[in-house]
């Protein structure tokens, strides 16, 4: 235990403090509505937040190694209509390649003007995100997809494996994944590193650009991740899909304890910070708050979170 | 020897035995505590007008503290900060201002893209009634505090086109803006070379005349023996001695600072047999930073390297870790042609690099000990992309007990360690990889002189091991001291060459400096 305590960046005190506050909300949300507490209940909590939970890993690999990527949502429709080409096709595994294969190369591009080119992060993505975006309209000459022929394909975003939704099982294995190779592997060292002092890890011998190129990469992977699960579940592939996605993903990762200049952040904190959005957002609806109102309530709690978590550690 | 106190409980004595000691600014017995530190002990400490009032002291003796709390970032427990004999409140840095105290940071806070007078206003600019900023007023200003330290500097300039000793100047009209009685200067020379370190001292010189009250921190107790008028000596958050600067020596100094006697021999081992050629290198060139370099580096050698500043001894290093590309010519190692592209291909080789701005380029200061030393490591450490955590904390373990680092938790950040620790972290992070020849850049620069003695050693035996290593550093006694031999560039060519037995600080320092 001890091991898993001492090497990330962020202490466990923060991860601890963290934990109690989310399931302080649990019970708050619990008493207020006696609905939350149900297994179903919970159950959709946790399906509300895999698209973006799967988009916000990303986000938050990205932001350790002390960069930004804007082009989530963009990338994710990109990666949707990419696939829906092959939508007629029949094959499921032919759809889901493709969607995967193009939002990989969409991060794979982002990772390389980024660390070959030396574009700024924020300028790079903002331009995949207006290039994508516009590419998943060209494809599709601006009209959705219907992938409700293809078993494989909704079985992902609608089935169950021993009553348990498949998303939330692809979720928990994309979270576990993403924990284990920042927590268990040499990548994980190296991404702090590389996140706090490029200049000193690079002086280290280590391969900084090579880190960078690997998250991007994967950010683009889990946003087309994330298309399939949200297309699958809408039952239509959307070129409008995932506008402002980028801005809820970097609110989690930077809730879940990341930080602007890099270095900071956990996958655990990320987990958290979705499940509080999930939460607060579940509990919303529970109470009849209109959608509108729920952002306004989200976003503050959101800024009163960070804020407070700041003063927490002006403190130390 | 020009003792006058001792001990901070004589110091009521030393009040009336010196006369006029209540006036000027001063704190009295004032203590701080941080948790587990007392940072001030009962510190009683004043600097007249007129005068240039040096404090030294290792690091960690507390004079940072008792600057931050005269300057306002700090409050201490208890006691009281007197001006002219009067107690005053420092809340916050403004007040500090408001009383006249000024402080010259060692860090530059300057906008590099901004002219001399707007980083010299900055947050201050003056303005008309509307609040529109009187940019002429500003650069006349900016002349006139420029003429007062008597410095050549255009206000309208772009401070980004200036070098270090220029920001320097910056800094000190910053402070004057204000119009402060008392400026307080933190390593103001940190970042100069010699020659702009005598024009500073003269600026500093011309304040003092003009009536202001300095008080001057500074590691380079040369220095502090040329500008000051008294010395004040710091020990574990006490005052240990205030010297009047009359006959006192840099060894009643640094036994004071270290509260015994000090060797001043930074033991070079006669004996140590040097080696083959490890490192040699034909015809290089990277002009116009340097060209035509040839040399070799032993096995056992420790080789120094010193020029002026822009001399290319930096540069010359930097290309020897692969920061650089060689333009043309040859790098051998071990007998063998090598490229070096990037600094991945030179730490596969073998190469380590130590470099002088230990906290931007040398450490990342928010990750551990274990982490920083295992750095370069990192893939040895894993085994099939697992990370060996285990075998990290032993094999860095190891190192940080050889090298005697003295760190009480090394999960901690390494930004909580002295400049020595940190230092020592650096040259930890190439032994990890058993590198076989490395390049230190100024290893000493901003370490106390007990630090300063270890690194020394250390480098000592590691030659004894048979790690070949180049210096450069621009502290040439130090070089002195320690070297088998010193290489003196000039203009971005190796001028001349001393063996140990021909070591002569006048010489090479002629020779680093002729024509110039």
């Amino acid at each position: 235990m001890i091991d898993l305590v001492q090497r990330s960046a962020i202490s466990i005190g923060e991860t601890f403090w963290f934990l109690i506050l989310f399931f302080g909300l649990v019970l708050a949300a619990s008493l207020i509505s006696p609905a939350f507490l149900t297994f179903d209940n919970l159950q959709n909590v946790i399906r509300a937040i895999t698209v973006i939970g799967i988009i916000s890993l990303g986000m938050s690999l990205v932001m350790i190694a002390g960069e930004i990527d804007l082009s989530v949502g963009s990338v994710a429709a990109f990666a949707g209509m990419a696939g829906a080409q092959f939508v007629d096709g029949d094959s499921s595994l032919v759809v889901i390649s493709v969607t995967l294969g193009a939002g990989l190369v969409a991060g794979l591009i982002n990772g390389l003007g980024v660390a070959v080119f030396g574009v700024s992060s924020l300028i790079m993505t903002l331009g995949t995100l207006a290039i994508a975006r516009a590419l998943g309209n060209v494809i599709s000459r601006g009209q959705a997809a219907y992938p409700t022929n293809l078993e494989f394909y909704m079985f992902l975003a609608r089935g169950k494996i021993l009553g348990m939704p498949v998303p939330i099982i692809i979720f928990l294995i994309v979270v576990a994944g993403v924990w284990a190779l920042v927590r268990f592997f040499s990548f994980g060292r190296k991404l702090y590193a590389v996140g706090s002092n490029p200049r000193a890890a690079g002086l280290s011998g280590i391969n900084s650009r090579l880190i960078k190129i690997q998250v991007f990469t994967l950010s683009g992977l889990f946003a087309a991740i994330a298309n399939l699960l949200q297309s699958g579940r809408l039952g239509q592939i959307d070129p409008a899909m995932g506008g402002g996605y980028e801005l809820t993903a970097i609110a989690i990762a930077v809730l879940g304890g990341a930080s602007l200049f890099g270095g900071r952040g956990t996958i655990e904190g990320t987990l958290i910070a979705a499940l509080i959005i999930g939460v607060l957002n579940n509990l919303l609806n529970l109470l009849g708050v209109s959608i509108y109102i729920q952002q306004v309530v989200v976003a503050g709690i959101i800024v009163s979170i960070v804020y407070l978590n700041g003063l927490r550690a002006d403190q130390q | 020897m020009g003792l006058v106190s001792t001990k901070t409980d004589e110091s009521e004595k030393n009040r009336t035995a010196e006369g006029n000691l209540g006036e000027g600014l001063g704190v009295h017995h004032i203590s701080k505590h941080y948790p587990g530190v007392l940072a001030l002990d009962e510190v009683s400490f004043n600097v007249q007008r007129g005068e240039v009032h040096a404090l030294v002291g290792q690091n960690g003796a507390g004079k940072s503290t008792l600057m931050a709390v005269l300057s306002g970032s700090q409050q201490a427990d208890k006691g009281d900060i007197l001006l002219d004999d009067i107690p005053i409140e420092i809340s916050d840095p403004s007040s500090a201002r408001r009383h006249g105290i000024a402080i010259v940071h060692q860090e530059f806070a300057l906008c590099p893209n901004m002219s001399v007078a707007q980083n010299i206003f900055v947050g201050n600019e003056p303005h008309n009634a509307l609040g529109v900023v009187d940019f002429g007023r500003m650069r006349t200003e900016a002349a006139r505090l420029l003429d007062q330290v008597q410095v050549e500097l255009d206000p309208g300039v772009q401070v980004e086109r200036l070098g270090v000793s220029e920001w320097q100047v910056i800094e000190i009209c910053k402070a004057l803006s204000g119009n402060p009685q008392f400026i307080i200067m933190d390593e103001p020379t940190a970042a100069l070379n010699d020659h702009r370190v005598k024009d500073l001292l003269d600026v500093i010189r011309r304040l003092r005349d003009v009536g202001h009250g300095i008080v001057y921190i500074s590691h380079k107790l040369s220095e502090v023996l040329e500008i000051a008028d008294r010395i004040t000596v710091m020990r574990d958050g006490k005052i240990d001695k205030t010297f009047i600067n009359k006959g006192v020596s840099e060894s009643d100094l640094v036994n004071a600072m270290i509260g015994g006697t000090f060797e001043k021999q930074y033991h070079h081992n006669e004996q140590k047999k040097i080696g083959q050629v490890a490192l040699e290198l034909s015809g290089v060139n990277d002009p116009p930073r340097f060209s035509d370099i040839n040399l070799q580096l032993h096995s056992g050698e420790i080789l120094g390297l010193t020029g002026i500043l822009g001399a290319g001894c930096q540069d010359l290093v930097r290309t020897l870790f692969g920061i650089n590309p060689v333009v043309s010519g040859e790098i051998r190692l071990g007998g063998e042609v090598i490229q070096l592209k990037n600094p991945q291909d030179a730490v596969l080789r073998g190469i380590g690099y130590i470099p002088a701005d230990r906290k931007h380029e040398g450490l990342v200061l928010s990750l551990s000990t274990y982490d920083n030393v295992g750095m370069s490591i990192i893939d040895r450490l894993s085994n099939l992309g697992l990370f060996g955590y285990a075998r990290q904390r032993a094999l860095t373990g190891d190192l940080i007990e050889k090298l005697s680092i003295k760190v009480s938790n090394p999960k901690a950040p390494v930004k909580n360690l002295s400049g020595g620790n940190q230092q020592k972290v650096s040259v930890a992070k190439w032994l990890a990889r058993g590198c076989k020849v490395l390049l230190f850049e100024e290893p000493t620069r901003g370490i106390d002189v007990e630090a300063k003695a270890q690194i020394w050693r250390l480098i000592n035996a590691l030659t004894e091991e048979g790690v070949a290593v180049m210096v450069v550093s621009s502290e040439l006694p130090e070089l002195m001291q320690a070297c088998d031999r010193i290489l003196v560039m000039r203009r971005g060519r190796i001028v001349d060459q001393f063996a140990r037995n021909d070591f002569d600080e006048a010489e090479i320092s002629m020779r680093a400096a002729a024509d110039i």
